[in-house]
């Protein structure tokens, strides 16, 4: 088959080499060109040793990844051999007429190619097909008992599950390490998209415009989802199961846009429509816990099941226009209201047999007579109104105002629901959840001035002030207020200076979490000083400036910087107006803070570029960029008090007097957390040419990003420690697996080799030579430990390594005759030790794209027609 | 016999595509090369549809022509070019003089760049207003119609900032930057996107080399599949009216409405994502559990430090359970486990 299409491909390709003369009208005119040959690379994913080695835990046989599924195939298709990176042909005046007819393709056979195919009349009519395959790729480690039986079931093999539930806690690890895991296949999780695209374009005269476009899009293939089985997210050895699976995605997403444009030289006016319809033809995703097989009960499932993407169709109309008042005013304007509709039907609240309370308490969970209605009925109304004018009462002087109205407003049904939580969980009757449509209004004003001085040389100042409205969230109204500046600054025409500055100050007319004033445990369920930043009181101050300088024409200079820093971390107003420290003073480990939740978020990036042509023949280049981010955060560890039947946790009398089983809830267990992230990047080449025919252009890129997230505690570990100050209410819980730890520095960096020789044949004809070298290295503790089976490795605990050994967890070999010490970091997970069952019960697929490096080479010609 | 696989079926169409395109293109084959290569038939009407009371200062394609032949043999072969050829208003028949302004003072001095009423460019005397002008005569609807007070007419830029006109259609091929750019017909700009917005935008070159990056480098998404560089009402020059709608128009799936909808999903996805590249899984500001963690300052986990090991923490965090964050439709999703 493969042999077949290449062939296919060469047939058409040598239509396309044909001596253009033969089919075209002009014959000095050139038609197009073509860029193809061969292509071939080779390397190799080489960072996950343990995987090589086979001495991870959890992982099964020794495997190396492939390259092509690694993230240097993330978006592409990287298949060796024949190549038509691109092609182009375009054939004015076909048949003596005023037509044109063009056709572009990119990657022509591979599965990401794209195809570009015009016919038209410039300024009358467009005809325009258009193809495009993106592929994506999840991971390349990845490996699953789970067979996909029906479209959406994926079922486990029988005899394993019931080996699973006759094994006891403790000899679980064992037996899934050294039973299961082997027998584990490979699947790669990725998706490829397929979108066709018609577009056509009339112009019946120069006034009128009409356009039509219809897109169908196919998204198909399986990505990676975590689902649990239990109330809340836990898999140990004595509740709750969890699984990963690739999640099946077979979609269709078709779009219908059409329009119609009037115009004169100062007026016009826009009306179209646009429908997007999404259709999911796989619902649900449903799957064996393959920790049981038979013992139905309300915390043992057999299987679960997901409620996937719904289908959903949207519809937006649009009108717009634009027209002079005057001489010195003009008038846009746009209004688009939009309706957005899901109706698909329910799933019952569980697979569980087991679980008979739902609805009205009488009814079992799998029923679909206890949901109190089949579907939901989902239905939003939106409405963006735009409109702006403008004015030049004077030749520099520009002035603007605009006004922005959007709706979001959400007409969906509310009804109560008795959910079980992940199939497992028998719902607490009398607690049933309604579900809280939210909607808001946002109202923009924008009022400014711009004075250009002197050519390319302008002021600006303005003002901006945004009205946020919400239902079903914390902050019902707020006001934004923003002053803006901007100078743009030429004084001749080699040197161009751009600075700008924001400054804007947001501003909640109150805060209220209604979560904060439900009581559950004897504390507020949210805390009552949470702040959510997307609404919560915010002082914002960004700048940017741009230096752009040629000197002489063969040098030219370009720098830039840039910040922005959010600061959410202010007294009063909706804010507590006393700082929340536990200490305080000279005690207080960090400044005071005003809230909980994200104080800081502030970014800053620089960076240069200069391009200098030595000679005629040599030109070099140079870039250098730093960004930093900074977002600061504090919250407090809080537990609700334990019953006469809880765990004693020290935390003081609970309401019913019970010592040490009260609530912690106190600025003694707050801790911040603090993300940093620093890239840099860096790239410098050179475009040479030798002689008039050769051209050598080569570089190297070098993008560097580390990044940390540091955590500490905020209260007092030595006078309220673990022990022995209990029954304490300030009693300090930062301990053992509680404890804010700084979490390990991720590694992301990606270097670039390119050399590219190319060579004028002859006039049409130019042969080309293309290296590449990437060399990716990527360690992150999220990903980078990741295996089929987490159940045996564990953090480094904030104190010595543990030293136990958990039952049924094997040790790693470093070499083959050296096992690890159970406790001792692994040199293959940073800041993990092995001996951990707090996932005792959950599969995963393993994901992980790990560091590579890979030469490519391709040696092409393009031949111009 | 196979059924055809999905390449043959693309594949097929393709090359008879491209046959019957070339034999089409070819019914003319070995004729006399067109009429533009005679006298342009847009100049002959230029002067036919040229309002007569205008005539005293313009002079007409073919005066510049004499003298400007260069120009003209490039200009023919642009998108304008061929537009002009065959005008539709008494504007476009002015050919050369219709963005130029008249060329009457240019001839009578014998030429020089001065003398030129509107020219184009770094160097041009007239102010970035004049010039703009000259293009939005014909070009200030479609896209454009929301261009005046737009953020870069606000900032003084010139069309020809990012537009060349007199550019033959037929580029060259090579692609040698970092970034492919999707196939377009736009063929009137100085660089390929990104490269041509990342000449100001530079601290977005930095974002897109990023690990987590939706395919930009690969050509399949680039600047002008979100935003419209010549203004639009909405925010941040986005195509669309929100920043939500942009991204469902792709992520549809997401669009809901849903049963159980997660506030902030549904106000602004760039709350959690940056679209234009991080360091971190999926896009995020912030990597998980942090990014829930900056909100959630309820009880039991989601306020605690998760230690490295902890399910809540490795792999993809907080989804690992509660992977329907964007919306749930199932009756038991409450929490987003379902």
């Amino acid at each position: 088959m493969r042999k077949f299409m290449q062939f296919a491909a060469l047939a058409g390709i040598a239509l396309l080499l044909c001596p253009a003369g033969l089919f075209a009208q002009e014959q000095s005119t050139e038609h197009g060109s073509i860029d193809f040959g061969v292509r071939y690379d080779w390397g190799e994913v080489d960072g996950r040793p343990d995987l090589l080695s086979g001495q991870c835990l959890g992982c099964g046989s020794p495997f190396q990844p492939s390259l092509n599924s690694s993230k240097y195939g993330e978006y592409r298709d990287m298949r060796n051999g024949f190549y038509v990176r691109r092609f182009d042909v375009k054939f004015e005046n076909v048949l003596d007429s005023k037509n044109y007819v063009s056709l572009q393709s990119q990657k022509t056979l591979y599965r990401d190619q794209s195809y570009l195919g015009t016919f038209g009349q410039y300024g009358k009519f467009k005809i325009q097909f258009r193809y495009d395959e993106t592929p994506h790729i999840y991971s390349n480690t990845t490996r699953t008992l789970f067979t996909e039986t029906a479209p959406g079931v994926w079922s486990f093999p029988a005899l394993l599950r019931q080996t699973l539930q006759a094994t006891t806690a403790a000899n679980l690890p064992s037996v899934i390490n050294t039973q299961l895991v082997p027998q584990f296949n490979f699947l790669t999780p990725s998706i490829i998209r397929k979108a066709g695209t018609v577009l056509a374009a009339y112009n019946p005269t120069a006034d009128w415009d009409l356009n039509f476009l219809f897109r169908r899009e196919s998204e198909k293939g399986t990505r990676p989802i975590g689902l649990v089985m239990n109330s809340s997210p836990s898999t140990t050895t004595s509740s709750g199961y969890g699984v990963e699976l690739p999640e099946p995605v077979n979609y269709f997403i078709n779009t219908v846009r059409f329009g119609a444009e009037y115009g004169r030289r100062s007026w016009a006016l826009q009306a179209g429509y646009m429908g997007s319809f999404f259709q999911n033809n796989i619902g649900a995703l449903t799957w064996d816990n393959p920790f049981r097989l038979t013992l139905e009960s309300a915390g043992n499932p057999l299987t679960g099941r997901m409620d996937l993407y719904p289908d959903n169709h949207a519809h937006y109309l649009l009108f717009a226009g634009g027209t002079d008042l005057g001489k010195y005013l003009h008038l846009t304007g746009s209004l688009s209201p939009g309706w957005l509709r899901q109706n698909d039907a329910f799933l019952p609240y569980s697979t569980n047999t087991a679980l008979l309370t739902c609805g009205d308490g009488t009814q079992a969970c799998t029923s679909l007579a206890a949901l109190p209605v089949a579907s939901l009925g989902g239905s939003k109304q939106t409405l963006a109104m735009n409109y702006t004018l403008t004015t030049t009462p004077w030749k520099n002087l520009q002035a603007k105002a605009a006004y922005r109205h959007y709706d979001y407003n959400n007409n969906t049904p509310v009804f109560s629901f008795t959910p079980a939580e992940g199939d497992a969980s028998a719902p607490a009757l009398g607690t049933a959840v309604e579900n809280t449509p939210f909607g808001y209004n946002r109202k923009n004003l924008e009022l400014s001035g711009n004075w250009f001085f002197t050519k390319r040389s302008s002021f600006k100042i303005g003002y901006e002030a945004e009205w946020m409205d919400r239902a079903h969230r914390d902050v019902t109204h707020s006001l934004e207020n923003t002053i803006v500046t901007a100078l743009d600054l030429s004084p001749n025409k080699d040197l161009l200076v751009r600075i700008s500055y924001r400054h804007a100050d947001r501003k909640p007319d109150a805060y209220l979490d209604d979560v904060s004033e439900e009581i559950s445990g004897n504390i507020p369920v949210d805390s009552p000083y949470g702040r959510r930043f997307d609404e919560a009181a915010r002082l914002r101050n960004s700048a940017d400036g741009l230096v752009q300088y040629s000197p002489f024409d063969k040098l030219t200079l370009s720098a830039f910087g840039g910040t922005l820093q959010d600061d959410y971390n202010r007294a009063g107003g909706t804010n507590n107006a006393t700082a929340l420290n536990f200490l305080t003073g000279a005690a207080a480990t960090t400044s005071p803070y005003y809230l909980y939740g994200l104080l800081k978020d502030i970014s800053y990036n620089y960076g240069f570029n200069a391009d200098y042509a030595v000679s005629t023949e040599v030109t070099l280049f140079a870039e250098y960029s730093r960004e930093n981010y900074h977002k600061r955060m504090i919250t407090r560890y809080r537990a609700p008090e334990q019953g006469a039947t809880g765990t004693a946790n020290g935390c003081g009398p609970n309401s019913a007097l019970l010592p040490d089983r009260g609530a912690c809830d106190t600025p003694n267990n707050d801790w911040e957390s603090t993300s940093r992230e620093r890239v840099d990047i860096w790239s410098a080449g050179a475009d040479t040419y030798v002689g008039k025919k050769a051209y050598i252009t080569a570089y190297y890129s070098l993008s560097a990003a580390r990044g940390i997230v540091f955590s500490s505690y905020l209260g007092d570990p030595i006078n309220h420690p673990n022990q022995p100050l209990a029954n304490d209410p300030n009693r300090f819980m930062l301990v053992g697996t509680n404890s804010a730890t700084p979490y390990p520095e991720t590694v992301n960096r990606n270097h670039e080799v390119v050399v590219i020789f190319k060579y004028k044949l002859t006039k049409n004809l130019l042969p080309k030579l293309e290296y590449r070298y990437q060399r990716w290295d990527y360690k992150d503790y999220q990903t980078s430990p990741m295996t089929q089976y987490m159940g045996c490795v564990s953090p480094i605990p904030n104190g010595p390594p543990v030293t136990n050994s958990v039952a049924g967890c094997t040790t790693p070999l470093l070499t083959s005759n050296t096992p690890s010490p159970v406790g001792v970091a692994s040199p293959f997970y940073p800041g993990y030790v092995v001996g951990d069952t707090s996932s005792a019960r959950f599969l995963f697929l393993g994901v992980d794209q790990p560091s590579y490096h890979a030469h490519y080479l391709t040696a092409t010609l393009e031949y111009h027609f | 016999m196979k059924p055809a696989t999905p390449l043959q079926l693309i594949a097929l169409p393709l090359i008879l595509g491209c046959a019957a395109v070339l034999a089409f293109a070819g019914a003319g084959a070995g004729q006399p090369a067109n009429k533009e290569a005679g006298p342009a038939p847009a100049q002959e009407k230029a002067k036919a549809a040229a309002p007569a009371g205008a005539d005293g200062d313009y002079v007409g394609s073919d005066t510049c022509i004499t003298c400007h032949e260069d120009q003209q043999r490039r200009f023919k072969n642009t998108i304008m070019g061929k537009v002009m050829a065959n005008s539709r208003t008494p504007l476009e028949a002015r050919g050369c003089e219709a963005c130029h302004g008249p060329g009457k003072a240019h001839v009578e001095a014998g030429g020089g760049k001065e003398t030129i009423p509107v020219r184009f460019g770094r160097d041009s005397k007239n102010s970035v207003a004049e010039q703009n002008d000259a293009c939005l005569s014909c070009h200030a609807r479609g896209n454009r119609l929301f261009w005046k007070g737009s953020p870069h007419d606000s900032r003084g830029m010139a069309c020809v900032d990012c537009h060349q006109v007199k550019q033959e259609l037929h580029v060259a091929l090579s692609s040698d930057g970092r970034y492919n750019a999707p196939l377009s017909e736009n063929r009137g700009v100085k660089k390929s996107q990104p490269e041509l917005c990342l000449q100001c935008h530079q601290m977005r070159r930095a974002q897109l080399q990023r690990s987590s990056h939706m395919p930009y480098r690969e050509g399949k998404v680039t600047c002008t599949s979100c935003h419209n560089p010549h203004g639009s009402p909405n925010p941040k020059q986005l195509l669309q009216s929100t920043t939500n709608e942009n991204c469902l128009s792709c992520h549809t799936e997401r669009r809901g409405p849903f049963l159980w909808e997660h506030p902030p999903v549904m106000e602004n996805c760039a709350n959690c994502h940056e679209p234009h590249g991080t360091s971190n899984p999926q896009l995020l500001k912030v990597r998980m559990p942090r990014v829930c963690d900056s909100c959630h300052v309820a009880t039991r986990h989601p306020t605690q430090a998760q230690p490295l090991g902890s399910i809540k923490n490795f792999n993809r965090g907080c989804t690992n359970c509660h992977s329907a964050i964007h919306g749930s439709n199932h009756p038991s999703g409450d929490k987003f486990l379902r």
